[in-house]
């Protein structure tokens, strides 16, 4: 098992050197990092606003008659329903302010910053339906709980180690999460019913969510009027987008681009089915698309055209 | 040789990184997979569920309740209706899947009178039963009825 770890962290060199050995890449990274955390506070912010995508305080506080606790927000039941869900609220907010200022220095705040986002996404998920828009965003500070203190003498690549562990995660969910959409396609071609290769997959995908959502999405009325091969071609590009993306974890050229294919790919999702993942784009972007690992001498465009050079 | 990465004195990587990160990793996967394969196929909070969207819907068979006031006028508690909080959103669907299948179940809708439901609505209340193909429903807002149990 040791010896598959270090082979895990040995294969990620740019160069012949090390990624995690290079100065540029820590200085990257470590800008990176305090944006993160600078976003976890705009998080907190929205979520005492009330024209984000989360649920209004309020709107939480008046319906302690809905809560379907998840494991993780069970205690809330044991207290006062309008203390717990300011205790939450305020959790969240104060240890986000912390975190832009201590982040480097104190893991007990990356602790916390962790624990509040958890319970905060534990909360607004106990209604009835897990909303998925901040589980990247809460993974992304579980991997900082492993970053040392400043201090410490090997921080700097334990700092890129995080971020390239960040990274593989990302890239490895949207792996998985292909597989199972292709092998849903195999099974109901197996089955010989409507996939995602029919003229009509993505219109009824799209038209399902808008019948639970009451929404109606920008190119909805399209897929209904021209239903046809072109939409399962983009489809299905986007089902082999999520699942070839790990093979680019080692390929530090092309994460910049691939970063930007993914945001692409949620701005897709957004136009035809729906779900809005604008919150989780914010870390894809950052630990992805403007991933520390690549070459400073290029960027985006040249990235593109060196994947056609030998 | 191939170069490999091994903790050592020169380079001095934290233990904790070095090997938590994997195991993390490892961690995240299991607990991942292990509702759909092992559990009850609801997914462990923060860990993500790799099959949502997996497959394209066609028909559909879905639970609503009618609400009919004094006045004779009705509506239903989720399609359509444009007045739900987001909070709400979130919950009637699931919530109105486990009474229609209790309903199927036992031929019966167990709600007693002090559900919230019951006491926040005033007017009657059926549990009724939609389906149809979802985009004729977009298209023409077409679909089955029926009537399956007065609640209130």
């Amino acid at each position: 098992m040791k010896n598959l770890i270090n082979i895990f962290w040995s294969k990620a060199k740019y160069n012949g050197q090390s990624i995690f050995e290079n100065e540029e890449h820590y200085a990257k990274g470590s800008t990176l990092v305090s944006i993160f955390y600078f976003f976890v506070f705009i998080v907190a912010f929205q979520s005492i606003t009330f024209n984000s995508q989360f649920p209004s305080w309020t709107d939480i506080v008046s319906s302690e008659s809905l809560f379907k606790p998840q494991w993780s927000s069970a205690w809330i039941s044991h207290f006062e329903w309008r203390s717990a869900i300011r205790f939450i609220y305020i959790l969240l907010v104060g240890s986000s302010i912390l975190s832009i200022v201590f982040w480097r220095q104190s893991r007990l705040v990356r602790i916390i910053v962790f624990i509040a986002l958890f319970q905060f996404l534990s909360l607004v998920s106990s209604f009835g339906a897990v909303d998925h828009y901040l589980h990247m965003v809460v993974t992304t500070s579980i991997v900082f709980i492993f970053l040392p203190n400043q201090k410490s003498t090997s921080y700097k690549s334990d700092l890129l180690k995080a971020i390239f562990g960040i990274q593989t995660i990302m890239l490895a969910t949207y792996s998985i999460s292909g597989f199972y959409k292709l092998l849903g396609v195999a099974k109901q071609i197996k089955w010989g019913v409507t996939s995602a290769l029919s003229p009509n997959g993505l219109t009824l995908q799209s038209a399902k969510t808008s019948y639970f959502s009451g929404n109606e999405y920008f190119f909805q009325q399209l897929l209904i009027d021209h239903q046809g091969y072109w939409i399962a071609i983009f489809h299905i590009a986007g089902y082999c987008i999520e699942f070839l993306s790990i093979i680019i974890l080692f390929r530090f050229k092309l994460h910049r681009i691939w970063g930007l294919v993914l945001i692409i790919f949620h701005l897709g999702i957004a136009l035809t089915v729906g779900p809005d993942f604008s919150i989780h784009l914010l870390p894809v972007a950052l630990f992805i698309m403007f991933s520390p690992f690549g070459s400073k001498q290029y960027d985006l465009w040249n990235d593109t055209k060196s994947i056609f050079k030998k | 040789m191939d170069y490999i990465y091994i903790m050592n004195s020169t380079n001095q990587g934290s233990k904790l990184i070095h090997y938590g990160v994997p195991a993390l990793i490892c961690l995240y996967f299991i607990l991942a997979f292990y509702p759909k394969y092992f559990g009850n196929g609801k997914e462990i909070v923060p860990f993500s569920l790799f099959n949502l969207y997996t497959f394209i819907p066609y028909d559909y068979s879905n639970y609503d309740l009618q609400i009919t006031d004094s006045c004779g006028d009705s509506h239903l508690l989720l399609y359509g209706n444009k007045e739900l909080t987001p909070i709400e959103r979130k919950y009637y669907p699931s919530w109105l899947v486990e009474i229609g299948e209790e309903y199927i179940r036992s031929n019966n809708v167990m709600i007693d009178s002090t559900h919230f439901i019951i006491e926040k609505i005033e007017g009657n209340i059926d549990l009724v039963r939609l389906s149809g193909d979802y985009v004729e429903t977009k298209k023409s807002s077409y679909m089955q009825f029926e009537i399956l149990k007065r609640i209130k």
